[in-house]
């Protein structure tokens, strides 16, 4: 116990530097355990970008670009799904539900997704969260948008407002569909996933901006048709570019994958989220790998920081730990006071850094939402994080045994007090 | 620890920094249990070495030392630290006191790093025992206070305090007055020999002014580089 409070008056007595050190591994801590959420965070809004769908059904061709089209709305699909397919694939006596989706449009780079209002109730993102409006609602008529939480607070945009699409997917588009506007009628919760980016509209509103083109080509002003003229009209769907199903029995999946996949009236791929998505994520393993390395050597470099910190007091308290042991203090006493310097300096630190984590996690987490789509989580501590600060911990008092054992060992070769 | 041995006996000292030449070479000195010693010389004559090598603090290079009975030279460091601790109180020329504890956690120090100086105090608690020590030297209005905000004879008695708290055998002083003025000096030496007969102490004090030799029952003389004649003509007075 005496050993504790010396070191601790001992540190006291050096404000300064402890200051200094104690925060150079709380910050080093906090690197690392915030490291680690991104980390978790990015696999799980990656992975839970989509959920509880068991299917991901679109035209032949890979499984991986039907993936990233599809769920992260990355690249356009080479060729569509018969609208008449998705008919059957709804009707099928193991699907509990089908939504069927329509990629193309964009508006200031964010997609534009055509789909059912169904969409609504039966996608889910991370973590089984169901879509939930922040603002508003979605509606049944033609011209009007839900939007993602980002894609509001980005361009500013509210309830009630109008956006215009853009055809095609870029930021720049060579035509713009000004002249039918749509209404915004809802906003959304931020859900961490590629839906708060996106702005959904009715399947009848993608047919609509289109419902005068011939061949991919908008007509010409005379022949263009008002959107007040195509509000009242109904569209029938051809084409959407994939469908999400939800089955009844989870143990149908596998054969739902294969009975859609060698579908005879129309070549379909058909992939299950879930599996392709962590498969796609261990894949890209190497950027996670990345991350922790670099976390690592940030608490390497603060642990450094504590060493070069004890060792280098050391040269100006050799006068103390002669007096420590001309009062009976053994070596071992003198190892243990600067061992225990260590561990309160690292325990401070590390505890520090724990707190400044909640603190940044609580502080910077509804920004980092809406500004990078990555959902970092607020519980508590995971093992993951009890074990890296209980490395941190082990760690800092084994580099504290190295000026330690130079003080048990000065003490014995310098004896005492005659040169103080 | 044998009772009847003395204080300290030495045989046959020879002990040298560098191979050339010895600083110490006695060839007997006797020191009685409760005896008052006033060691004296000039600047470099081996004063503090000689208190080193008693104290355990410096090897004895082969030599007989016993305190007590027990041979320094048998143990090893860490039990002569042991040792020191227990049976030990050592006030410093420069006091060397911890500058981050105040008063009383300077005084009551030894009694946490040496199990036997706590032992000695029975059921009194080491905080009790520093502040009836402190108000033998009259400072116990000060054991709160940190020690840069003492003056430099009140760090002395601090020194002394903390050298006496555990009532050690024998008691070790190294010039601890060379920083007070004559009047302090004999008032200082008056109350730490006083203090020292209540738990009847040896007291091996050291100094070159050798006007302070009045207090004390017997003196050593360490003259500079004749060493080894003037400790054997002294000692067997």
């Amino acid at each position: 116990m005496i050993i504790f409070k010396l070191a601790m008056k001992s540190m006291v007595s050096r404000r300064l530097v402890t200051t200094l050190t104690v925060l150079s591994i709380a910050l080093s801590t906090t690197l690392l355990l915030i490291v680690e959420r991104v980390r978790v965070g990015a696999r799980a809004s990656f992975v839970g970008a989509i959920s509880q769908t068991d299917l991901i059904i679109g035209s032949r061709g890979g499984s991986l670009p039907l993936l990233l089209n599809s769920v992260f709305h990355i690249g356009s699909p080479a060729t569509n799904m018969k609208y008449s397919t998705f008919k059957q694939i709804q009707a099928d006596s193991k699907t509990a539900w089908a939504v069927p989706i329509v990629m193309g449009d964009s508006h200031r780079g964010y997609r534009v997704v055509g789909t059912s209002q169904d969409f609504f109730s039966h996608f889910q993102a991370r973590r089984s969260q169901k879509l939930t409006f922040a603002l508003g609602n979605v509606s049944d008529q033609t011209f009007t948008a839900v939007i993602g939480s980002n894609v509001a607070a980005r361009l500013k945009y509210k309830v009630g407002g109008f956006l215009a699409l853009s055809h095609g997917i870029g930021e720049v588009s060579f035509h713009s569909h000004e002249d039918r506007p749509f209404l915004i009628t809802g906003i959304l919760e931020p859900t961490g996933s590629p839906v708060d980016r996106s702005i959904y509209i009715p399947l009848a509103g993608t047919e609509a901006i289109h419902a005068d083109w011939h061949d991919g080509a908008p007509p010409r002003r005379e022949d263009a048709i008002s959107a007040q003229d195509l509000a009242g009209r109904t569209f029938e769907v051809d084409e959407i570019s994939a469908v999400f199903v939800g089955v009844k029995s989870k143990g149908d999946i596998l054969n739902l994958q294969r009975q859609w996949s060698s579908f005879r009236d129309e070549p379909l791929t058909a992939v299950i989220p879930g599996v392709a998505l962590d498969e796609l994520w261990e894949g890209l393993g190497y950027g996670e790998e990345a991350l922790r390395l670099v976390a690592v050597f940030v608490v390497l470099v603060g642990l450094t920081g504590m060493l070069v910190s004890v060792y280098n007091s050391l040269s100006e308290r050799r006068r103390e730990m002669a007096i420590l042991r001309s009062l009976g203090a053994t070596p071992s006493v003198i190892f243990g006071l600067l061992l225990a310097e260590a561990a309160l300096l690292v325990g401070g630190g590390a505890a520090f850094g724990l707190l400044l984590t909640r603190v940044f996690l609580t502080v910077l987490q509804p920004m980092i939402v809406n500004q990078f789509g990555l959902y970092l989580t607020l519980d508590s501590f995971t093992s993951v994080e009890l074990i890296y600060f209980s490395l941190i911990l082990v760690s800092g008092v084994l580099l504290g045994a190295v000026p330690a054992w130079r003080a048990y060992r000065n003490s014995l070769s310098d004896g005492l007090v005659i040169r103080l | 620890m044998d009772r009847e041995s003395p204080a300290v006996l030495i045989n046959a000292l020879r002990f040298s920094y560098s191979k050339e030449r010895a600083i110490l070479d006695i060839p007997k000195l006797t020191i009685e249990r409760g005896e008052r010693v006033f060691v004296h010389g000039p600047s470099g004559c081996g004063k503090t070495t000689l208190l080193g090598i008693i104290a355990g603090i410096l090897d004895p290079q082969g030599s007989q030392v016993l305190i007590h009975g027990s041979d320094l030279a048998k143990m090893r460091p860490r039990q002569r630290d042991v040792f020191r601790g227990s049976q030990i109180g050592y006030i410093f020329q420069m006091f060397n006191l911890i500058p981050y504890l105040n008063v009383l956690d300077n005084i009551t120090l030894p009694c946490f790093v040496s199990p036997a100086r706590r032992d000695r105090l029975g059921s009194t608690s080491p905080i009790k025992a520093a502040g009836e020590i402190a108000s033998k030297l009259d400072i116990q209005h000060l054991l709160n206070k940190m020690i840069s905000e003492l003056s430099v004879g009140e760090q002395q008695r601090v020194a002394a305090a903390r050298a006496l708290l555990g009532a050690p055998a024998l008691l070790i002083a190294d010039e601890p007055t060379s920083a007070l003025d004559g009047n302090h000096r004999d008032e200082f030496i008056s109350l730490l020999n006083s203090v020292a007969d209540e738990s009847q102490a040896t007291v091996l004090f050291v100094s070159h002014d050798l006007s302070l030799s009045r207090h004390f029952g017997r003196q050593i003389s360490l003259p500079g580089l004749n060493v080894v004649n003037m400790i054997s003509a002294e000692v067997s007075l």
